[in-house]
């Protein structure tokens, strides 16, 4: 737990703006991030994750202290993600992000000098293992992204979606096995 | 729960990398891993995939993100603290209504102790006769006003001769003495209409 989310709540719920800013600038990329990879679409996970930064600050008052504040910002991130889902019946398989929707993002190719021939690798690699995630159905999609991508545990992870603990374990078991298959398909483990 | 020949569950490999496991289990499957060459292998193999997984980049929303976030927030919570600058006048004048009524029932000896349950019951028993001291008190609150008046036009003469005509108007006429105790509960009314459409304000403005 960071014990310095629960003072920066602390100050927001004395009414001081800057201490909202500070919450955003941590978390908006790792909310925004978990958002867009689990719906495909920027302009939607732009909505939803600042729905949730708002929803959370609005419920200040509500939060416990003794617990992780990222973890009750990504509860919060997950529930709206999942009512997205549920509201608009998006397909589970893969809508891999296309070039175009990462232009000016993290995932821009570098220079192409030759010193930078590493980097182009992995982006290259990167992208694929996006790909691979996107294709995953969005329950299993979900769990993985919480676990490899804000390193909640498994129980953090449970909370977060209002599931058991073995539900949890069961569907990462799966998602990676689906995932080292596909990558071993591709020869790449 | 899927079991390898060796014995070991799948699962358990993966709780020992997810570091899921008390450290005495943790120790147990070390040890296999020691021994089984191809549990081994398995745990490299998943070490490789958790690796990738790790390094997926995060993305950078908007540079107009936080400025939504913070005028939602922010402007609702303005409101709903604040109600507004003219809603908590409202409220200020109210009670001040609210407390010159008060003095002046406790001047015409209104009897409040015993809570609101025995004062009603007082009146009850009373009748007619609290009637007539509440007339009372209200002939004091109105002199009292009156007396607010007078003492206004003096502070309001410098200003200039419109405020001096509503302070004249509310000390020297039983209709702006009247007016006075009816906008005290104008006033509550425009302090609750303001602050319900405060709650009501929400994620709608979200959506640029």
């Amino acid at each position: 737990m960071n014990s310095d989310d629960a003072l920066l709540v602390q100050r927001c719920l004395r009414g001081e703006e800057r201490a909202y800013g500070v919450l955003l600038g941590r978390y908006r990329r790792s909310v925004y991030s978990l958002i867009y990879r689990m719906v495909g679409n920027a302009e939607e996970a732009q909505d939803l994750a600042q729905e949730a930064f708002i929803r959370a600050f609005r419920s200040l008052a509500s939060y416990d202290p003794q617990r992780s504040f990222a973890n009750w910002l990504f509860k919060i991130a997950s529930n709206l993600t999942i009512d997205f889902f549920r509201k608009r019946r998006l397909p589970t398989v893969s809508t891999a992000m296309g070039e175009e929707e990462d232009e000016g993002r993290e995932l821009d190719l570098p220079d192409p000098s030759p010193s930078a021939l590493d980097s182009l690798v992995e982006d290259e690699e990167a992208r694929l293992t996006a790909d691979l995630v996107q294709s995953l159905p969005e329950h299993y999609r979900i769990v993985v992204l919480l676990r490899h991508g804000q390193d909640l545990t498994y129980e953090e992870i449970a909370d977060a979606l209002s599931l058991p603990v073995g539900t949890v374990k069961a569907r990462l078991h799966r998602a990676r096995h689906m995932l080292r298959d596909k990558l071993e398909g591709r020869g790449r483990i | 729960m899927t079991v390898k020949p060796c014995g070991m569950a799948a699962e358990r490999l993966q709780e020992y990398l997810d570091r899921a496991l008390g450290r005495l289990e943790r120790e147990k499957v070390e040890a296999h891993l020691r021994a089984c060459r191809v549990c081994a292998q398995e745990v490299r193999s998943l070490q490789g995939l958790f690796a990738r997984l790790s390094a997926l980049p995060l993305f950078t929303p908007d540079p107009d993100f936080d400025r939504i976030v913070l005028s939602a927030v922010l402007t609702n919570r303005r409101r709903v603290l604040g109600v507004s600058p003219l809603g908590w006048f409202a409220a200020a004048y109210f009670v001040f209504t609210l407390g010159l009524l008060a003095v002046a029932l406790v001047m015409a000896g209104v009897d409040f102790s015993g809570g609101p349950v025995a004062v009603a019951s007082r009146f009850g028993q009373e009748g007619l006769h609290a009637l007539a001291r509440g007339a009372g008190a209200l002939a004091v609150a109105l002199q009292f006003l009156r007396d607010v008046g007078g003492r206004l036009i003096e502070v309001l003469q410098p200003l200039g001769r419109l405020p001096l005509l509503v302070a004249m108007l509310i000390a020297e006429s039983t209709v702006g003495r009247s007016y006075l105790a009816l906008s005290a509960f104008t006033a509550l009314a425009f302090f609750l209409l303001s602050a319900r459409r405060s709650v009501e304000g929400g994620v709608r403005h979200v959506r640029i």
